[in-house]
Order: C-alpha cells, then structure tokens, then sequence
C-alpha cells in the first residue's frame, strides 16, 4: 500500500522566515527587507505556521505569503478561490471568537453581500458627511483636554480617543466608562501576543474575556434599544431585516464586535504612525502646514499607507487552483501582506519616502477592492483629517519626544506608547 | 456615455457619490442608484473619475 502525502505535508517551505517571533518582533522597516526579498523572487510563497500561535493546530502545516501589490489584489478580487468564511487572521482560532469577533468580515457571498449592503447605510457619503460636525466637536474636545498639558503619551490620551468617541456616537454607546472599556477590550482581538498589553494573562482565556465583555455589553444595548430606539447604527441592526427576517441578537453582537475592533484599533494606528511620521520628516510637514486644508487628503492617504494598520489578512482556498504560477490546493491558507503591497515599487516610486503630496497613492490599506473593501474607509479619512487639522493647528509644535514601543502582533501594526511634547496651550 | 452598475460587484462603498453627487447615491437602504444614467459629454472626465474610484470594479462607460 503506498500512502500519497498531501501537499501541504510535502510542500517545501520558502528559506526567508516571515513566521518566527523574530520576525514579527521587528519594525516594520525591518520586516519590509524581507518582503522586498520575496516579492521580486517569490511574491508567492509558502511558510511554516507562525510561532506563538493562539491555539495548538495540529492540521496547520502553514501558509501561503501573497507579497506583491498585484498578487494581493487578484487575491481580494478572486473572492470565488479566496474564502473568508474560515477566519480572516493567520491563526487558527476557536469558533466562538469567530463568530463573535469577526461578523461579517469573515462572511462569503450571498449573505455577506445583504449583510454588507445593510451596515453601509451607515457609512455612505451622506451619511459621513451629516456626522462630519461630530467628528469635528469630538476632535476639538480632544485637543482641548490635551493642550494644557505640554507632554502625554500621545496613543492613550489622543491617538486611542479618536476613534472610540466616534465610533460610540455612531452605535449609540453613551456611558463613558463603557466607551473606555470597550476600546480597551478592542485591543486584544490583534494583540494577543503582545506582552505587554496581556500582563502575563493566557491569550485565549485573556481573549475570551474580552468577547465576554463585548457580547454582554452588545446585549445591553441591544435590548435597551428595542425598548427606546434611536438614531443610532445599533437601532437600525436591531429593526433591520435580511430575507424578510430580523437579524439575530447573536448577529448583532458579531456586527458590533467587528465594528468595535476594525473601528478603534485602525484609525488609533494611523494616528499614532503619523504622528511618528510627522516628526521623522519635518519638510512633509511643512509642506502640510503651508495649506492645510487643502493638502489634508492627499497627506491622509499617505498617513494610511504608511500607518498600513492592518498588516496581514487572510483567506482560504476554495479549490485547487493557481495564483501566480504556484499550485494553490482546497483549504490552504492564503495570506495577504499589505505592508508589502504598500512598499511595493511596481507601484510607487521610493515607498520609503513619507510624501505627503503623493499622487496617485492606490495604496491597499483599505483593501485591494474586493467584495471585503473597508467599509469605514470614508469614516477613516474624514476622523484623520479632523484630528490633523486640530492638532496641526493648536499645538503646531506637537512631536515625538521619545521612543515609541510597538505592538507584537501578526495583524494589527500597533503603536502601544507614544512620547510627545508641545507648548502647552490654552 | 452610458454609466453601466454591475450589481453584483458593487459593495455600496460610495466612492462614486464622493466624485459625482449629481450622479450617483447610495441610498439609506445601503443600495447605489445611478441617478443620472446617460450623462452630458462635458461629464466625461468627472465619470471617468467616479468610475475609476470603485475599489470592486462595479461601473463601466459604455458610448
């Protein structure tokens, strides 16, 4: 009897590590060697299963790195060959944090689409535009509590508040300590190898208790809103209905963790990279300053690119098939390295440089326009170009006055703490 | 010009609107409509624009 190994167990791994904790506890300009490495001589590859995995996976033999701007893309695009349905992150993770964290980010065609298309109202032009006051009141407010002060750790007392109150006026979580907490537990979806946001704890119990918390904070406002509706994204999920039928608390939670993670921890990411960026190339932000406003969205979507906030995203094969010239079989994992697609220089010329003015900048921070793309992209830019414009205007001397510390992580690109100083201001 | 939407593409992201508001909307049902499907020529540069800002590939000119 002869035995034909599988070819995830016979498929030889690419000599350039991408899985060790060596690796991933480098900075990102560290990491991007490799990948400039991989994506001219393999921008293909297959890997051993990254160290410091959540959980044991016996049957994980590895996974394919997409490296390059147009692999990635063809990768978003094939969403046919390409599943998200098995998770979205490189780790293998227990099904209950599944459903709860990744709503329907890690949904397939047909029930993605209806899903998708019910939460866009809530982040279409119009809607962006009729909170733009909002986000603007909640960046001044911000600003205010920081300008006294001359120094603070710009993630927490800046960077990490962006997001949460605008997030939380969208959903209708009005209690602050419940804002607080909620983008704190947020952190933990991404960052769950990094020691110093898990203090010792067990990941995956640490984990647990993170979607406990949001699941029972998701239930009370969920019934709170049945009983006194508002005009807030969680009222229209609890009366929404998909198939002539309403959506189940257990969806409504997923959709509330999704937004609560991919809303807190990117836009925390961007501004805190930019903040690093601003100060590392003083000329840009010059350059900026002579027009602020009118050079805010190209420097937006240069602070995304650089940020790259999510680093890595990934999906399942589907079926057998090929994807730039490798044979990709059913149920491999497939992975997508944004950073690597944003330094591509296929794409864009001297990736290295920060260019506030660079144009066109079809950066994939949002997405490589698939079915998946960001739906919080317009929310992103608009929440950037608030806190920019207020910080650059108030404490124009704002800059990084130590070292930063970084999150480890495979997904989220993560600044932990951020020394700045300033003239204070009143 | 005629603006041509597959639907089955089209994530409802708006990239189209922020371009062109005069010609495309999504609506508060999170659905696109083009609104105005046959734009003058002097359009042309603005749609070639919205239609190259969908990230998903969704709209087409066709003459």
């Amino acid at each position: 009897m002869t035995t034909v190994d599988h070819p995830r167990t016979s498929r030889p791994y690419d000599p350039r590590d991408i899985s060790s904790k060596a690796f991933w506890t480098q900075t990102a300009p560290e990491r991007e060697k490799t990948y400039a490495v991989l994506r001219a001589e393999a921008p293909v590859s297959w890997h051993p299963p990254v160290e410091d995995m959540l959980m044991e996976d016996p049957e994980d033999r590895g996974f394919w790195a997409v490296t390059s701007y147009a692999h990635l893309v063809e990768v978003t695009k094939r969403h046919d060959d390409f599943l998200s349905g098995e998770g979205i992150v490189m780790e293998s993770m227990p099904q209950e944090l599944l459903d709860a964290g990744q709503g329907f980010i890690a949904m397939d065609p047909p029930r993605h689409t209806k899903i998708r298309r019910l939460l866009s109202a809530a982040f279409t032009p119009k809607q962006i535009a009729r909170i733009n006051d909002q986000i603007a009141a909640n960046a001044r407010r911000i600003v205010d509590d920081l300008a006294p002060r001359g120094e603070a750790d710009f993630v927490p007392d800046c960077a990490a508040l962006v997001p949460m109150h605008n997030i939380c006026d969208m959903m209708g979580i009005d209690d602050p300590a419940d804002r607080a907490k909620m983008a704190h537990e947020s952190q933990f979806a991404g960052g769950w190898s990094d020691p110093e946001l898990m203090q010792g704890l067990d990941p995956l119990t640490r984990l647990f208790e993170a979607t406990i918390f949001l699941r029972e904070l998701a239930g009370k406002y969920i019934e709170q809103r049945r009983a006194h509706p508002g005009d807030d994204l969680l009222t229209s999920l609890v009366q929404a209905e998909v198939d002539g039928e309403r959506l189940t608390d257990d969806e409504i939670i997923s959709f509330f963790g999704l937004l609560t993670i991919a809303g807190n921890d990117t836009t925390r990411q961007s501004t805190s990279h930019a903040m690093k960026a601003l100060t590392d190339f003083p000329d840009q932000r010059a350059w900026l300053v002579e027009d602020l406003d009118g050079r805010l969205p190209s420097a937006v979507e240069e602070m995304v690119r650089w940020a790259t906030p999510i680093m890595t995203f990934r999906r399942t094969a589907a079926r057998d098939c090929e994807l730039g010239g490798q044979q990709i079989t059913q149920g491999d994992k497939v992975v997508m390295f944004y950073a690597s697609a944003n330094w591509d220089t296929e794409v864009f010329e001297h990736p290295e440089r920060f260019d506030l003015s660079r144009s066109p900048n079809p950066h994939v921070s949002f997405g490589g326009g698939g079915i998946h793309h960001c739906l919080g992209n317009q929310l992103a830019r608009t929440q950037l170009r608030a806190i920019w414009r207020e910080l650059l205007t108030r404490l124009p001397d704002i800059e990084v006055s130590g070292e930063p510390s970084y999150t480890y992580s495979t997904f989220f690109h993560g600044v932990n703490h951020l020394p700045v100083r300033f003239t204070p201001a009143g | 010009m005629r603006i041509v939407l597959d639907e089955s593409k089209c994530s409802s992201l708006g990239m189209c609107e922020s371009v062109a508001p005069d010609v495309f909307e999504v609506g508060d049902d999170g659905a696109l409509t083009v609104l105005n499907p046959t734009p003058p020529e002097d359009q042309r540069a603005l749609m070639e624009e919205a239609v190259a800002a969908c990230p998903t590939g969704a709209l087409s000119i066709e003459d």
